[in-house]
């Protein structure tokens, strides 16, 4: 009889043994499918970031060329230029590339980074000047916006 | 999945960063603002605009300059004290700054996990005292993270090298920041790390290193065009951020050009800035940034009452510790022993991560997977190592694959497992070999003999051979396939990258006889099948070609073994065709209807040339048992 106890105990034992295991390798498997899931949305990010940090690399030859243009003197040469420039203006655009607008506008610290205020009879916070062209890609700031903002001088703020 | 996932913070003096375990691996999590913007860090900084607006992270940097009476930054300096931060008239605590940072990691966390996050594990330094502690534990109170555990920075990051796992060594973790250096002496002894000493310099790291390349840049560019580009905003700007473009750079090429375009303009028209800055200057320019590593390197040292000969490892952690010049400085001063692998400015947060997982029962010993440390795999036809189970593949793990005889009439095959990383079969470990007998005689290729090797969570392989014809079995368990020493396996893979190109040439020299042996065989076969309806000449250029690569095969001389082989594969073909041709003509003739043969015939001949290839693609023949 007392054997019979024992492996009636051995075998409840057991059985929970088994369902614990069972009950981890269903976690194991669920865990499993979800880092699938995971890993494919995981993917589709690293496409998307992949081409913008490509993006965010190139706007530095923008710049370059928004610099240039100004200063090409000989007019059939900047003609040229112009057209390079306007077509890798609009191959960017077309991956959903756009400037952010910020003389005049009020300062958004989501878009705009200041490097300097200037006292003036501007409202406080206006942007003053774009110091370095900032830009979205389909609505995200992979580069913001280098601006100087205002700082209107009513004698009521100190320096 | 059902278990909630405990998140580990990196919460830094300028920058926080914050990880998660993912499939089993931890994973950084990424700010919101994206990886192009501010790199995957969030920015310690925490700022109120006038109008009352929070803002958190990198949007309150990029403010700072022009709010700096609502702006706070290194907050963590300030823990555990009584400092109270004034701002537009409101008091906060330094848990209280703090805590917007911590929330906005979880709320960035929860966007990533795409579940809710209430747990958490943060790092602090290893010198933190019991109120500075507390100061952290409140601030994940108050952004309402249950804080599971604080963990020391340089545990953290001795955990993402996996140092928690067993044995007894004194770390020195090498913490350099962009503001602060943290020199940490650790012993890991019966699952424990306890600090022995601790040093550093609050005011060191790569800030400075940037700074120095700027003053260079600046001081060149006057030099050479008489300008002072330091009164210029837009120009201080553009030159800060090359000089630390430059310097990231400069850790993995030897020399790179700065270059920009426009940077200033006189009334002789635009000046544009163009250096070449060399490893060896940026380390020039840096080195007494460096040298003041070396006072906290060595009281830490002292007061550990420890000589650079008693440490076993050496950790690095920060961005600058990238930087060759840093590496040389701390081989120079330790030794050669530093761990590598994982990013210097990650470990402190995937190791805080790592604890959070093990805090949360989600690593248990059931899912400590190892990996095969080298390539497992058989011996095939002409001595070619086949690979069944690649190194590196995560255990448990089972894979089968069918193979043949190499011979006419084969009765048995040997089943010789290898591993290591090389082609040919030789230059592998052997790890045991047997024979599956008994297979029905039969021509080469017809018998299917199914191998598979499994290894089980605990590293034993079981090799087993099938022959799925009569379903005779034969097994093999080998007990030591996943222990072997780490040296022994970094000296195989080192082997096989070595003589890569040398085992490629022979490997393919291999393969090429195995194509022509086996051309042979299929030869001779369509040979004896087709001898009746084949006419002399056919006969005859096929014999001289089977006989060519048959002499080609004596020599050693792989290129005309090559050429023999396609000659004989084109006599070949023209034979099949030749065959289905005479076939067709006499079924015409048979039919009496002379004009009804199909236009088919020709090509049905051509479809015997691709169909021979097959039977000569015999990449999977078990070797011989001899």
């Amino acid at each position: 009889m007392e054997d019979i106890e024992q492996l009636k105990k051995e075998l409840e034992d057991k059985t929970r043994q088994a369902e614990e295991r069972l009950d981890q390798l269903k976690y194991l498997q669920a865990d499993f499918d979800n880092f699938r899931k995971w890993n494919a949305k995981e993917k589709e990010a690293i496409t998307a970031l992949a081409n913008e940090r490509l993006i965010h690399d190139l706007l530095v030859i923008l710049d370059d060329f928004e610099r240039a243009l100004p200063l090409l003197e000989e007019e059939k040469n900047k003609e040229g230029m112009q057209m390079v420039y306007k077509k890798l203006v609009k191959i960017l655009a077309g991956y959903g590339l756009e400037p952010i607008e910020c003389v005049g506008k009020k300062f958004d610290p989501n878009s705009h980074e200041a490097l300097c205020r200037e006292h003036c009879g501007e409202e406080t916070n206006t942007i003053l000047e774009d110091l370095g062209k900032g830009y979205r890609l389909k609505s995200k700031v992979i580069r913001p916006s280098k601006v100087k903002i205002a700082e209107q001088v009513t004698g009521e703020k100190g320096d | 999945m059902g278990k909630e996932k405990i998140i580990g913070i990196d919460l830094g003096t300028s920058n926080s960063e914050a990880a998660v375990m993912v499939g089993g691996k931890p994973t950084i999590i990424p700010s919101a603002e994206g990886a192009t913007v501010a790199g995957k860090m969030f920015p310690s900084y925490v700022a109120f605009t006038g109008d009352g607006q929070l803002l958190v992270g990198e949007p309150a940097r990029r403010q700072a300059v022009t709010n700096p009476e609502g702006t706070v930054t290194a907050a963590k300096r300030k823990m555990g004290t009584h400092h109270s931060y004034k701002i537009y008239g409101k008091e906060y605590t330094p848990q209280q700054i703090s805590s917007f940072i911590l929330q906005k990691i979880k709320r960035d966390a929860e966007a990533f996990l795409g579940e809710k996050v209430t747990k958490a594990v943060i790092t602090v330094p290893a010198y933190f005292n019991d109120n500075q502690r507390t100061a952290t534990k409140d601030a994940g109170k108050i952004a309402g993270l249950d804080v599971v555990r604080l963990v020391n920075e340089p545990t953290a990051a001795s955990m993402a090298y996996g140092l928690d796992r067993g044995g007894e060594y004194k770390i020195l973790v090498f913490d350099l920041g962009g503001g602060t250096l943290d020199v940490t002496i650790m012993e890991f002894g019966g699952g424990t790390f306890t600090v022995l000493a601790t040093s550093g310099d609050t005011q060191l790291g790569g800030t400075d290193m940037d700074n120095a390349i700027y003053e260079w840049i600046a001081a060149e560019f006057r030099k050479t065009e008489g300008i002072d580009l330091r009164t210029d905003k837009m120009a201080v700007n553009r030159v800060k951020e090359a000089a630390e473009k430059a310097k990231i750079e400069l850790s993995t090429v030897m020399e790179t050009e700065i270059n920009l375009p426009y940077v200033s303009a006189t009334q002789a028209g635009p000046k544009h800035l163009a250096l070449k800055l060399t490893r060896a200057k940026l380390e020039q320019l840096i080195e007494p940034i460096i040298g003041r590593c070396l006072a906290p390197f060595e009281s830490a040292l002292k007061d550990a009452k420890l000589t650079k000969d008693d440490i076993q490892k050496v950790i690095l952690v920060g961005g600058p510790t990238r930087m060759p010049v840093v590496q040389k400085f701390i081989e120079e001063h330790v030794g050669k022993k530093m761990e590598r692998g994982i990013d210097p400015m990650e470990c402190v947060a995937m190791g805080a991560a790592i604890q959070g997982a093990i805090l949360g029962g989600e690593i248990t010993d059931m899912v400590l997977l190892d990996v095969t440390p080298l390539t497992l795999g058989l011996e095939t036809l002409g001595g070619v190592r086949t690979a069944l189970i690649d190194r590196n593949t995560t255990i448990p793990t089972k894979k089968s694959q069918i193979f043949s005889t190499a011979a006419d009439l084969q009765t048995s095959v040997t089943i010789h497992v290898l591993q290591g990383e090389r082609p040919m079969a030789a230059d592998n470990v052997s790890l045991g070999q047997f024979n599956l007998v008994g297979l029905p005689p039969a021509p080469r290729g017809v018998p299917q003999v199914e191998v598979t090797f499994d290894i089980d969570a605990s590293g034993i392989l079981n090799v087993s051979a099938k022959d799925l014809g009569t379903g005779k079995e034969q097994k093999m368990t080998i007990t030591a396939s996943t222990k072997l020493a780490e040296s022994d396996v970094k000296k195989m893979v080192n082997d096989a990258k070595e003589y890569e190109a040398q085992d490629k040439a022979r490997r393919e020299e291999v393969e090429t006889r195995n194509t022509a042996d086996s051309l042979v065989y299929t030869a001779e076969k369509t040979k004896s099948d087709l001898a009746d309806k084949l006419n002399a000449d056919i006969l005859d250029r096929l014999n001289g070609a089977i006989t060519s690569v048959k002499a080609a095969l004596e020599g050693k001389d792989t290129a005309q073994i090559t050429s023999e082989t396609e000659k004989l594969q084109k006599v070949l073909g023209e034979a099949g065709s030749a065959a289905y041709q005479e076939v067709s003509r006499r079924q015409a003739e048979q039919q009496a209807g002379p004009r009804a043969a199909p236009p088919g015939g020709d090509s049905a001949g051509d479809a015997g040339g691709p169909g021979d290839e097959n039977v000569v693609d015999a990449d999977f023949k078990v070797h011989d048992d001899k």
